[in-house]
């Protein structure tokens, strides 16, 4: 099918990222949001077709993507594919593991397709990595290192509301531990602590976690909201029987700018920016049945992980997953397959 | 340099007689290039390994032994062990019990026991024992723990540390002599660090590890360790041999403290120049490197020894900080084995 229109659900800063992706790739924007103001504000500075109800919308687009808070996943793309339209879902795919399981048997049941956009998978530097160590450049993964560090979100915003957004792990942390799955593979023990409660709800603002792999590999994964008046950062370093790739993205800074908040001022420095790529890849899935490089069933795995690794950090103990035997092999063999495919 | 004595206090004062007991690890290598350069010092070296001992003792014009009670019996005020961790208790006890006052090569012990048994034979003795751990005297290590300790981040709530290095080999690589692999070679240092710096002690330790790097050797390669301290903060530490041959440095040690007020990240061995070789001509094989050029953290921790046998206190960090950094390493070895955390501190 041919994709003439995609309807965005939530309309805040994430649902502004989206939009601008579809706009680039020429796709026409319809849009929704409980918030009149923010209808009203996608309408006049975006350009977006907005509806006054979802109802309006659904009859309106081929695909809906989720854009809402975490908490309202499940609903708005359980309505979507009820209405039998493909669905595309923010990260975490949803809440709880009984809604992801509910949203992947209905998407199957439909007959649509369910797309998760952990956008990380989608980050030049990150899909490199994974080609890299799919080409064999360090060998057996052995020990990951990730991290992910930013100052607060703004505001009392649901993200403070570990109900709402599952905390720092499941709206920060869920990026690595997916991508610590994409290098590594399946995970059978976690590990974690979460720290420094601050903030309108006194959420907490920093995580560890130690993820074990079906392989034996090791990921130490740190979230952080505490990187106060400091530019956003993430590092990986992926050591393995062969050899090591490490990057940070304040080593070698490609721009340099002065005052630094300068350095985005010229546009993305890649010729497309990761959310159009990962949209791209979505749309080419719905359009033609190319198979993306991230499925509903990762994102349920990184929920999967990242709720044991609350658990961990309430209860104080490990917390082993349960294991599908025939997916131990996992992180090598659908490495070939997606990366030659990508 | 930064290891000269100080004029006020040393000068009138005869040298010191120093021996170093044992090459078996290579840092006794830089502690005997620092000592030999130092004016204050005689320093003569023991080895049961003339092949390995006696080279160095020719490079710097000292005499050598193969017998450490040779050594011992020349009376040195003070002595640098460097045998392997099994051996370590063996030659202090001796050391202690000739009258010389101990710097032991970290990890202290291979057991509990061991590193008590070698704190009471210093106590016993009249002899002070101090940990090397030199990276207490590097100089990013000592301005973050400055503000840290002075309150600049506010309360600490978590740390991630690590420890990485390249594969030693040897007998590093023997869990008899080296009581373990990359946990027991790679933990006390960061392990000490944040007992330091923290100003608390351990109370929980998790860790994994594997043997995925180097799959063939007896010991784990690599590990990744969550310690949870009295008073309140969470600390992590990697300690795995991940760096490949080809790494532009043989490894480091890096501390991110996380605050109420702030963040501050120390690298211990940053304070490097980016050197790429190409040998004559540019026509020899490819050689990038980082070239270190801070503080010589062995020459301060020597001068700290040094100062100490001088004044009579106990230099710093002593055996107990090295007792209580080795009990974080055994309780990865214990968490390991149980698959969940353990409580410390541990039962000798």
């Amino acid at each position: 099918m041919k994709v003439k229109s995609v309807g965005v659900v939530g309309l805040g800063g994430m649902g502004g990222v989206h939009i601008a992706g579809w706009q680039r790739l020429g796709v026409d924007v319809h849009g929704y949001d409980g918030l009149p103001e923010a209808r009203a504000r996608a309408r006049d500075e975006r350009g977006v077709t907005v509806h006054d109800d979802m109802e309006s919308l659904l009859g309106a687009v081929d695909v809906v993507d989720v854009c809402t808070p975490t908490d309202a996943h499940h609903t708005v793309a359980l309505a979507g594919i009820r209405a039998g339209r493909h669905v595309i879902c923010e990260k975490p795919l949803t809440r709880t593991l009984a809604e992801a399981d509910e949203l992947i048997a209905a998407a199957r049941e439909a007959g649509v397709q369910l797309h998760v956009a952990q956008v990380v998978r989608f980050f030049p530097e990150y899909a490199a990595a994974r080609e890299a160590v799919v080409a064999g450049r360090i060998g057996t993964p052995a020990v990951l290192r990730l991290t992910r560090e930013g100052g607060m979100p703004a505001g009392d915003r649901w993200y403070h509301d570990q109900a709402r957004s599952g905390g720092i792990i499941c709206d920060v942390m869920i990026h690595d531990i997916d991508f610590a799955r994409w290098i590594a593979g399946d995970v059978v023990r976690v590990y974690a602590k979460t720290l420094r409660p601050a903030g309108p709800q006194g959420a907490h603002t920093h995580a560890y976690a130690i993820l074990t792999h079906a392989s034996g590999a090791i990921s130490h994964l740190t979230a952080s909201w505490a990187r106060l008046k400091a530019p956003f950062r993430t590092s990986f370093e992926l050591a393995g029987s062969e050899g090591m790739l490490d990057y940070a993205t304040d080593q070698r800074p490609a721009v340099r700018t002065a005052p630094p908040e300068l350095a985005f001022a010229g546009g993305w420095p890649t010729a497309e920016d990761p959310w159009a790529a990962e949209l791209r890849e979505f749309l080419a899935a719905i359009e033609d049945g190319t198979p993306p490089r991230v499925g509903a069933e990762d994102g349920r795995a990184a929920l999967e992980i990242a709720l044991a690794a609350v658990e961990s950090a309430e209860t104080g103990r490990a917390i082993e997953l349960p294991t599908d035997e025939s997916d131990t092999n996992l992180g090598t063999t659908t490495a070939s397959a997606e990366v030659t495919s990508a | 340099m930064s290891g000269s004595p100080s004029p006020a206090t040393e000068t009138s004062e005869r040298p010191l007689k120093i021996g170093i007991l044992s090459f078996a690890h290579l840092h006794g290598l830089s502690y005997a290039s620092v000592l030999a350069s130092r004016p204050d010092v005689e320093l003569r070296l023991a080895d049961e390994n003339a092949e390995r001992g006696k080279p160095i003792a020719d490079q710097h014009g000292v005499s050598f032994t193969t017998s450490y009670a040779e050594l011992l019996e020349w009376g040195p005020d003070g002595v640098v062990i460097c045998s392997e961790n099994a051996r370590h208790r063996v030659l202090v006890e001796q050391a202690a019990a000739a009258g010389a006052h101990v710097l032991c090569e970290k990890p202290l012990a291979t057991s509990l026991a061991d590193g008590r048994a070698m704190i009471e034979a210093c106590e016993k003795a009249g002899v002070s024992l101090m940990t090397a751990f030199p990276v207490r005297f590097c100089g990013p290590v000592v301005s973050v723990a400055r503000l840290v300790r002075d309150g600049k981040l506010g309360r600490i709530h978590g740390v991630a540390g690590t420890n990485p290095g390249t594969m030693p080999g040897g007998w590093f690589v023997d869990p008899e002599l080296a009581g373990g692999g990359a946990v027991m070679d790679h933990t006390v240092h960061v392990a000490d660090l944040l007992r330091w710096i923290l100003g608390s002690e351990a109370v929980e330790v998790y860790a994994q590890v594997n043997r995925l790097l180097y799959p063939d050797l007896p010991v784990e390669t690599a590990g990744t360790i969550a310690v949870t301290f009295e008073n309140g903060v969470v600390a992590t530490i990697d300690c795995s041999w991940s760096r490949p041959k080809s790494y532009p440095t043989w490894g480091g040690v890096t501390l991110e403290f996380v605050g109420d007020d702030g963040v501050a990240t120390a690298d211990a061995f940053a304070q490097t120049m980016n050197s790429y070789y190409d040998g004559p001509s540019r026509s020899g094989s490819q050689n990038v490197q980082w070239l270190p050029w801070g503080d010589n953290a062995d020459a301060l921790m020597i001068a700290e020894f040094l100062a100490a046998i001088r004044e009579g206190r106990q230099p710093q960090p002593s055996g107990w900080d090295g007792y209580k950094a080795t009990e974080i390493a055994f309780a990865a070895y214990a968490s390991v084995k149980a698959g969940q955390p353990v409580r410390l501190p541990l039962e000798e």
